[in-house]
């Protein structure tokens, strides 16, 4: 397996897809198998789910301990099928997710965190509205730190990586670990300048 | 076992500390591996699980964000970690994210199964890591868990160590155990040899220790002060046996018998003089024959040319198959012994011979009695001018003869009437030494040496006067050519020493007489039967062979002693030992001329021969005297219950058969203290004297007897009567 390097112009996820087909080893559950028609969107719901268990959000968020974190699918609809299908039955620190796709900014007050797609006017839209919500948002692009949201997903060398705006996100109330802070390519607004 | 057993105590407490330093090794290896199994494993897993924990930590959120570098750091920080060989984390897939080895580092695991396993050298852990139920990836960890082979020398430093505590311990202990055990072991050992090589019980060990070895010392010193006070016992005993031995003139011997075969004893018999060796050899094979214990005398084999005697007394010695193996004994010069022995047989004989003759003349003189009483009433009753009167005459000198020699006889065996005075013998001697000259002739000159002063002796003046001349006329027929004979008086003292050669001898103060001549001289055997009576070296008819017996009688009877000193061809010499007298000498007395009294007072005569009775009774009635005449005691006892106060004197013989003359006379003085008495007799038995001697109050006529001669003893007693009752009475005035 040490021997299978990367090469240009491949997704990662795709060339573990291929490194699992190739060795075919059984002792691995096929959990991570994703839909190959969007390999990169399943990465990002991933992430997404991901991103919740690094993250605290202020106290009195939850009404309990089993009660579900909202995981919102704002704008651009065809995102949500990959989500739903990708955090179905997974738990985030033991909490349910529940997939939410409001369809206007003022539904969008319950979401713990939230994926804003579409452009740059509907992106400001929804963060315009999320603004005094505890709600980490995540969009594409480094611009949309720029709109005001939090984390973004960039491609370096063709791998999904990310950006954080850490002063967005400690004044949304929220604290986000340090560990996802040291992955992100880069931290702004923050006093941990990571890398 | 032997072999340690013989090993110095220093080599044994080594082999000990050496085999208890092994069980302490074994002991500690064994521990290290309880260590290994119960703590060094599970802590191995423990600090590898808290690394896998570490690393899930940091890296967890690199797999869930799949960032490789972020992984790959991460692990890389592990370099800090040597004891972290490699670790791998993996993807859901299996796929590696991240890789960090150390140099050298054996591959990672291929096989994802969660757990830990232990491989020779390391420890592998796999990790499956899941966040919220969901696989995230896998994490190979391998730890460095050394082999304990490698990690021996680590334990080797603390076993050198506690090598190098017990190896110095040792040395300490040793060097301890020398001080405290071995020295004074050696020290013990070294006394003991000193002193059973020289002999030293003196020498003690020193003590001043405690314990084991200060009680062995002690032991060992009381020991030594035990055998030394035995030892001195001993030498006591051994001297005291030696001085035993000494003093009896003992020696002791020992002969060892060769095994089987006939014992020669030839040791022994190189001691025995050679005519008697075949006698001491078979007296000794008897002995071994018999199973006892012997003793033999036998006459030494010895250069001088005096005879001596040895007497061997010895035991058999047999081992437990009862064969003898050695004899035992003691040896003993009994030379003394048998001269003292042979002298106290010879002198035993002497009394035997004596015994006999005295009975023979008591008889004797009983009959001699008769025929001259007789003869002098026959010569009375005969007309002056009878011719037979000369044949009378010859029959009286014949009787008297008889007498004479019984007289000798009866001197030899020392039952003469004595009368024992105070005697100097130097007037003795010079009173007989003119008699002596004529006796002795004129071939031989006489010499008289007489010492002066020389105390008196007790003995009877008649009966000297007839050692004298006996001696003188012995000498006499041993110079039958002529030759010199000297007298010669002096005081002398007998030795006990001196005494102890002479049975009858006593030690003490004597007068003595030698008799010297310069004669033929005597063997050693005529002297020893010098005094035998009827012994002579003379031809038959030249002599009685009393004389000399006679002497040695009278000596006797004296409490002296009588000795001769002879050799063939050099002489003799007589030498008579008289005792000393403590009372002043009378002058030798003149004997007053007897006189024939008659009297008229009764006599009560009581003689068992009826001859002698008979005669005197004819003899007493002639001299005027009423006599009551008895043949036994008995008779003469109621002869006088009859008589009363009649009787004036008692006439009684002294030897009578159911009773004695002097018994009757205690009685009869009791019932009338006035009586006198007037023993008779042949001779002299100790019924009359005291402690052999007559004594002065008690009046006595020797048989046989003339009439004038009865006459004077009775009128000398009857005197001696009056005197005392005239000095009674004057008492009782």
């Amino acid at each position: 397996m040490a021997l299978l390097r990367p090469g240009p112009g491949t997704l990662l996820v795709a060339r573990w897809l291929v490194a699992l087909g190739c060795t075919a080893a059984p002792v691995v559950p096929a959990r991570a198998q994703t839909s190959p028609a969007a390999p990169e969107q399943a990465v990002k719901a991933a992430y997404l789910l991901n991103f919740t268990r690094y993250v605290d959000w202020p106290a009195g968020t939850f009404a309990g301990a089993d009660a579900p974190v909202n995981l919102c699918v704002l704008g651009e609809n065809s995102f949500g099928g990959v989500v739903r299908q990708s955090v179905q039955g997974r738990r985030s620190r033991g909490r349910p997710i529940r997939v939410l796709e409001p369809d206007a900014p003022a539904q969008a007050g319950d979401c713990h965190i939230a994926f804003v797609a579409g452009g740059a006017r509907e992106a400001r839209a929804w963060l315009a509205a999320l603004r005094h919500s505890p709600t980490l948002t995540v969009g594409d692009g480094p611009e949309f730190l720029g709109f005001g949201g939090m984390v973004a997903f960039v491609l370096v060398d063709e791998t999904l990586r990310f950006e954080i705006d850490a002063g967005a996100v400690r004044r949304a109330g929220l604290q986000i670990s340090s560990r996802v802070l040291a992955l992100a390519t880069r931290v702004s607004g923050g006093p941990a300048e990571a890398r | 076992m032997a072999w340690l057993l013989n090993r110095p105590i220093r080599q044994k407490v080594a082999l000990l500390i050496g085999v208890a330093s092994i069980i302490a090794l074994l002991l500690a290896g064994g521990a290290v591996v309880l260590y290994e199994v119960t703590t060094f494993r599970p802590r191995a897993v423990r600090d590898a699980r808290t690394q896998a924990d570490l690393i899930r930590a940091n890296s967890i959120a690199a797999l869930q964000f799949k960032d490789r570098e972020a992984a790959a750091e991460n692990l890389a920080t592990l370099r800090t970690r040597p004891e972290i060989l490699s670790a791998t984390l993996f993807g859901p897939d299996g796929v590696i994210v991240a890789r960090y080895a150390s140099a050298g580092a054996p591959p990672a695991p291929t096989e994802l199964r969660a757990g830990v396993r232990f491989l020779p050298d390391r420890l592998v852990l796999v990790d499956r890591m899941e966040v919220d139920g969901q696989l995230v990836g896998w994490l190979t960890l391998q730890y460095d868990v050394p082999p304990l082979w490698q990690r021996l020398p680590q334990y080797g430093i603390m076993a050198a160590v506690v090598l190098l505590a017990l190896g110095t311990a040792s040395v300490l202990l040793l060097g301890m155990l020398g001080r405290s055990v071995s020295a004074p072991l050696l020290a013990l050992a070294g006394t003991a040899r000193t002193i059973s090589e020289t002999g030293e019980y003196r020498l003690r060990v020193p003590t001043g220790q405690g314990a084991e070895i200060g009680a062995l010392t002690d032991a060992f010193n009381h020991m030594v002060a035990t055998v030394a006070a035995q030892q001195g016992a001993l030498r006591q005993g051994e001297a005291r046996l030696r001085l035993a031995l000494e003093a009896a003139k003992m020696e002791t011997w020992i002969v060892d018998l060769p095994r089987g075969g006939d014992p020669s004893f030839a040791g022994l018999l190189d001691r025995v003089h050679p005519d008697d060796r075949d006698a001491v050899a078979e007296r000794m094979r008897s002995a071994l024959a018999s199973h006892a214990g012997f003793a033999v005398e036998f006459r030494a084999a010895a250069p001088e040319a005096e005879e001596r005697w040895t007497a061997l007394r010895g035991q058999i010695f047999r081992d437990e198959a009862s064969d003898a193996v050695r004899l035992i004994g003691v040896a003993q010069d009994v030379t003394e012994q048998r001269r003292i022995e042979h002298q106290l047989i010879q002198s035993q004989r002497m009394e035997a011979i004596g015994n006999l003759a005295g009975g023979v003349a008591h008889d004797f003189n009983n009959l001699l009695t008769g025929i001259i009483g007789y003869l002098g009433f026959v010569k009375r009753r005969l007309p002056p001018d009878a011719v037979v009167h000369e044949d009378l005459a010859e029959v009286e000198r014949a009787a008297r003869r008889a007498a004479a020699l019984t007289s000798q006889l009866l001197s030899y065996a020392r039952r003469q009437m004595v009368v024992p005075t105070s005697v100097d013998l130097n007037a003795t001697v010079a009173a007989l030494t003119p008699m002596v000259r004529r006796l002795v002739g004129e071939d031989i000159e006489v010499t008289a040496e007489l010492a002066e002063p020389l105390a008196p002796t007790r003995v009877d003046p008649g009966q000297l006067e007839q050692v004298v001349l006996n001696l003188v006329a012995n000498a006499r027929d041993a110079m039958p050519s002529g030759g010199a004979l000297r007298l010669r008086t002096r005081e002398t003292a007998l030795t006990e020493e001196a005494a102890r050669l002479h049975p009858e001898a006593r030690a003490g103060s004597y007068v003595a007489l030698d008799v010297e001549d310069t004669g033929v001289g005597m063997t050693p055997e005529v002297q020893a039967h010098i005094f035998e009576p009827f012994f002579t070296t003379k031809p038959p008819g030249a002599g009685t062979g009393l004389g000399l017996a006679m002497c040695y009688g009278i000596v006797k009877q004296s409490d002296g002693h009588i000795m001769v000193e002879s050799e063939p061809g050099q002489g003799s010499r007589f030498t008579v030992l008289l005792p000393r007298d403590g009372a002043r000498a009378r002058a030798p007395g003149t004997a007053a001329a007897p006189e024939i009294r008659s009297g008229r007072e009764t006599i009560l005569l009581v003689e068992d021969d009826e001859t002698v009775r008979g005669v005197t009774l004819r003899m007493l009635q002639e001299l005027g005297y009423s006599v009551v005449s008895a043949g036994s005691a008995a008779e003469g006892r109621a002869r006088a219950g009859e008589a009363g106060s009649r009787i004036d004197l008692l006439l009684t013989d002294v030897v009578m058969p159911g009773g004695s003359g002097r018994e009757l006379a205690e009685e009869l003085t009791v019932a009338q203290p006035g009586l006198a008495v007037l023993f008779m007799s042949g001779y002299t038995p100790d019924v009359v004297l005291r402690q052999g001697v007559v004594q002065e109050n008690v009046a006595f006529l020797a048989k046989p007897f003339t009439a004038p001669a009865l006459a004077e003893a009775l009128r000398h007693t009857l005197a001696a009567r009056s005197e005392r009752g005239s000095l009674s009475e004057a008492k009782g005035a």
